[in-house]
């Protein structure tokens, strides 16, 4: 049998967990946020969402609010503020919906789902 | 042949056996001052040893055009040779390739410049060969047959490989005139041989300039002025020399070089044991700049002050009959309009990167140009070294579309190599690429047009307003579409950024207003676009007088007319520019010409707000003629990659500059279309047995205004600049 | 600077850098691996994707010190003769034209098609999205990923 590399491996187990709290089409989108935070996200906030133990800020926290996943949306639609920060990544609107709900709901991270329509003026395309 | 003076062919003996082709190019006359002219020599241009395995020297850039495949292909069909057995060896730049034909590589012009030598070359290797089997035969060179490598005698099925006659075969006297093959005849032009640099590639060995490793070799990274031609006053580097792997910290000069166009910023550079360590302490430099007085070195100050020269200019470059009193006869319509075409950035994949070793009595310089001959002048400058005392080994690069033309990064390179004496690799780094780079010039255009009471267009002006710095390609009054009355002003305004080649050049900066023009004008008169411009290029060409040189216009102009209707006619026969027959969405078309090779695209759009530029390009679909296409998957690759790199300026593009610096840096505010922004894409080539033309740069200039024209068809909205963004597209309310 | 033990393409090596440099310049200043690209060292363009534990890494933003001795993997050791299936795929199609983004291309969707033996159009797409390519190969890198993967299933 094909050897199943760790990183799949910790994400997928995250899946697992909390897989019971979503409806078959909110996994779907759960899984392409995987994808998109493979693409973009995975160098620096590592597999395990923890920054490559600390080198880069921790996706995981204990709670979430509309003020967290506001800044989290912010930061990646235009980049942190800090000037060796974070910079604003390439996504669609549908692509930066998937992977904040992806980060908000893996690790053991737990957040409500948001929509597109959640998504102010300034954190659309 | 289009050439008016032939090579010279040399062949001897090839050490180990076999035979050796020296060539000799004269020289075109220089269209760039910069190039001598003179002749171009090759002493080992084609070799074939004893085994048959052929070696062909490449003199051209490999930038990802693909002439180190397509030139050896034009070359072995000619020769009848064994592809399987063809290898090439890059050649370092020679003081004798003085001239186009040989040493520079730019201007969409290798294939065209190469395609009469390489034929003649491989035509004269094979009547050799083909003697030496006639006479070993005592038979006829007319009868016998050449193919994949082998001579055969059909009569006897008697046959020898090369190998077996390459020794022989360079004893014997070079044939003049050998005569060349019919198309019908090709084997390998017109088919899509593989690139032969793809194995490397997929390996991971393909070279670069920036994987060059030379012993005993130190990094420099540099931190440049961040304003265009900015002081050095002083600096601090008690922090920057505490990184570990730092070995010193040396001023750079700004430096103009023999070549006025090779500019270097003022900067420090950080020399150290790696790359990284010389970033890193580079980062930790304090220093003073000044940078003069910057309040009016920003982008819109810049633009305002065009668009007024452009305006107010009255200093004609180009008139042909009476513009200017047409503009006052009675029932006339003046209609103008203003177009914008900013600064581009050429965000090259391989960052801009040399390597130089300077000693006393010797200089290597090891860099992926497009031109061996300028970074050569330039080491004899800096140096004071002769021609043979120096070594300029070419790479193929990461992209270049124009930005290693320049030798500024080899400037650097001996400059710092003379400070330390030792092998220096200067790096790039991407925000370094980004913000010196040598910028697509920036163009104002205000075309206008006067029309008749009968709804003629009876007279073209337009008012170029441009950067001054570079200047290359056709001039803005070289138009296809024929009026009885055109005139041309031209300005130049000093540049806040340096600027240099940008794939498809002035014709770029160009194309964007004539073609958006052409179909304002079609719409105002209630004509269609296409039908319009066919009417307008099919007249009677006039000859400007009765020399050789009128003579040769004429012909180009001739050919150039009929490529352009052939290609609009085909356009016209494919039914491919329909008007969208749903809300939302729109077709435009555009045409323009490079050189010889014609382009036209026709766009297919929809409006879609949800995306970063409020529409979605769905299609292109073009009709491009070159004449012979040597490699069709060659071809469509570059016209595809052309107009990709047209989308990346017409949605990302223009560079915003404040205070005299650059404001972008990297590919998060220098965006490149990704491969989720592709339109689907088809290209057909008109069928032609006509010499090859260029296809690295033709894709891109149409590209803008075919779009500018769908976007109007789509939403009703007329913009007349790049970048497209979502603010241009706000559409009036409609009146309820 | 510090002492660090790596394994690349399976084989140990020690390198003397500062804990932060990135693998990317470990690999090529060090190692001599130049297969590894460098674009943008923000990890945006991919040119530097390498395998560790199965994932596509842009080895421009990993710092050595946080490597913790798992094997890279870089296209150098994506296969013993240069015959992975998305390696055969982009020869049978021939993608490249300067050739410089393609080892990052081939890494990306080495490691797409090994999470995703049979991805959708636009499942390779939003794999590959974070790979540049400025001579605009992008249709012809799509093609190759769905020519291997219909290799690899077969």
């Amino acid at each position: 049998m094909r050897q199943i590399p760790y990183a799949l491996l910790c994400l997928s187990l995250a899946v697992f967990v909390s897989c019971a709290r979503f409806t078959p089409e909110e996994k779907a989108e759960l899984h392409k946020g995987e994808e998109v935070y493979i693409t973009h996200c995975i160098s620096c906030h590592g597999p395990g969402g923890d920054g490559l133990s600390g080198a880069y800020p921790t996706l995981l926290k204990p709670q979430f609010s509309t003020d967290i996943t506001n800044n989290t949306l912010n930061i990646i639609r235009h980049g942190s503020s800090t000037a060796d920060g974070m910079k604003a990544v390439s996504l669609s609107d549908d692509e930066l919906v998937q992977v904040v709900n992806y980060i908000q709901n893996h690790w053991g991270n737990e957040a409500p789902l948001i929509s597109q329509s959640d998504l102010k003026p300034s954190q659309k395309l | 042949m289009r050439t008016t003076r032939r090579s010279f062919i040399k062949v001897s003996a090839l050490a180990g056996g076999g035979l050796m082709m020296a060539i000799s190019v004269p020289g075109s006359a220089a269209l760039n001052r910069l190039l001598k002219e003179g002749e171009s020599q090759l002493n080992n241009f084609l070799s074939i040893d004893t085994a048959g395995n052929i070696i062909f020297t490449l003199t051209k850039h490999e930038m990802g055009q693909g002439s180190g495949t397509g030139l050896p292909m034009i070359l072995a069909d000619e020769l009848g040779a064994d592809w399987s057995k063809i290898s090439l060896v890059r050649s370092a730049y020679d003081p004798k390739f003085t001239s186009r034909e040989m040493g520079t590589t730019g201007g969409s012009s290798t294939i065209d410049k190469m395609w009469d030598i390489l034929r003649t070359a491989g035509a004269t290797a094979r009547e050799m060969l083909k003697q030496t089997a006639a006479n070993r035969w005592n038979a006829n060179t007319d009868d016998l047959v050449v193919d994949n490598g082998v001579i055969t005698n059909p009569s006897t099925d008697e046959s020898y490989t090369f190998g077996e006659l390459a020794s022989e075969a360079a004893t014997l006297d070079v044939p003049d005139n050998p005569p060349l093959k019919e198309p019908k005849d090709y084997k390998y032009i017109g088919q899509s041989i593989k690139n032969l640099i793809t194995p490397e590639v997929v390996s991971g060995k393909a070279n670069y300039g920036i994987n060059v490793d030379i012993d005993d070799m130190v990094h420099a990274s540099i931190e440049r002025c961040p304003v265009y031609k900015g002081r050095l006053v002083g600096f601090d580097d008690s922090e920057a020399r505490e990184v570990a792997g730092v070995i010193d910290v040396i001023a750079v000069p700004q430096m103009t070089g023999v070549i006025e166009e090779h500019h270097v910023q003022a900067g420090v550079a950080v020399i150290a044991r790696n790359t990284w360590s010389a970033i890193k302490a580079r980062k930790k430099l304090r220093i003073n700049w000044d940078n003069g007085d910057t309040t009016d070195q920003n982008l819109n100050d810049l633009a305002a002050r065009m668009e007024q020269k452009a305006l107010e200019t009255e200093k004609p470059v180009f008139e042909k009959g009476d513009y200017a009193s047409l503009k006052n006869q009675d029932g006339v319509e003046v209609f103008q309009a203003i177009y914008d075409n900013p600064y581009q950035a050429h965000a090259l994949m391989e960052p801009i990167n040399a390597t130089a070793h300077y000693k006393a009595d010797q200089c290597e310089v090891w860099v992926g140009t497009q031109s061996g001959e300028r970074v050569n002048n330039e080491v004899v400058k800096l140096t004071g070294l002769s021609v043979d005392q120096i070594k300029i080994n070419v790479f193929n690069s990461g992209g270049s579309f124009g930005r290693r033309f320049y030798a500024d990064s080899a400037m650097e390179a001996v400059y710092l190599s003379m400070q330390v004496q030792k092998p220096v690799k200067v790096t790039w780094t991407r925000e370094d690429e980004i913000a010196h780079d040598y910028f697509h010039p920036y163009q104002k255009s205000i075309f206008e047009a006067v029309i008749s009471e009968e709804k003629k267009v009876v007279g073209w002006h337009s008012s170029i307003s441009r950067t001054e710095g570079y200047h290359s390609g056709s001039q803005p009054w070289e138009i296809p579409y024929h009026f009885e009355n055109i005139r041309t002003y031209f300005e130049q305004e000093p540049s806040i950024v340096h600027v240099g080649a940008w794939r498809s050049v002035a014709e770029h900066s160009s194309s964007l207003g004539r073609e958006s023009f052409i179909d304002e004008l079609a719409l105002k008169l209630g004509q269609n676009p296409l039908d319009l411009r066919l009417a307008l290029l099919d007249q009677p060409l006039n000859r400007i007088g009765t020399d050789s040189f009128a003579d040769r216009v004429y012909n180009y102009q001739s050919l150039l007319q009929s490529r352009y209707l052939e290609v609009l006619q085909t356009v016209k026969e494919k039914s491919w520019y329909q008007s969208a027959q749903e809300p939302e969405k729109g077709v435009g078309l555009a045409v323009e010409n490079f050189g010889r090779t014609v382009c036209a695209h026709v766009v297919e759009l929809t409006m879609n707000n949800n995306t970063y530029n409020g529409f979605v390009i769905d299609k292109v679909r073009s009709v491009v003629h070159c004449g012979t296409v040597v490699n069709p998957h060659f071809g469509r690759g570059q016209i595809e990659g052309s107009i990709i790199f047209a989308l990346s300026a017409l949605q990302y593009g223009g560079v915003e500059v404040e205070r005299g610096r650059v404001m972008r840096s990297n590919f998060h505010d220098n965006r490149l279309v990704r491969i989720d922004e592709v339109p689907d894409m088809e290209v057909h080539f008109v069928p032609s047995n006509d010499p090859p033309n260029g296809l690295g740069e033709p894709g891109t200039p149409p590209l803008a205004p075919a779009v500018l024209n769908a976007l109007y068809a789509a939403s009703g909205v007329r913009v007349r600049k790049i970048p497209v963004l979502k603010e241009d597209l706000v559409r009036e309310p409609q009146a309820v | 600077m510090a002492s660090f033990q790596l394994q690349v393409n399976g084989r140990q090596h020690t390198v003397d850098v500062d804990a932060d440099t990135p693998l990317l310049w470990v690999l090529r200043d060090e190692l001599k691996l130049n297969g590894t690209k460098y674009g943008c060292g923000i990890a945006q363009c991919g040119a530097c994707t390498v395998h560790i534990d199965g994932m596509p890494i842009r080895a421009c933003c990993f710092p050595i010190g946080k490597l913790a001795g798992k094997n890279v993997t870089t296209i150098e050791g994506l296969s013993v003769h240069d015959d992975h299936p998305v390696q055969l795929a982009w020869q049978e199609i021939d993608v490249p034209q300067c050739g410089y983004c393609q080892t990052g291309q081939i890494m990306t969707a080495a490691a797409l098609l090994d999470r995703n033996p049979d991805p959708s159009d636009e499942c390779i797409l939003r794999a590959m999205k974070g790979n540049l390519c400025r001579c605009g190969t992008y249709p012809r890198i799509k093609n190759a990923i769905k020519e291997a993967a219909q290799t690899k299933m077969s």
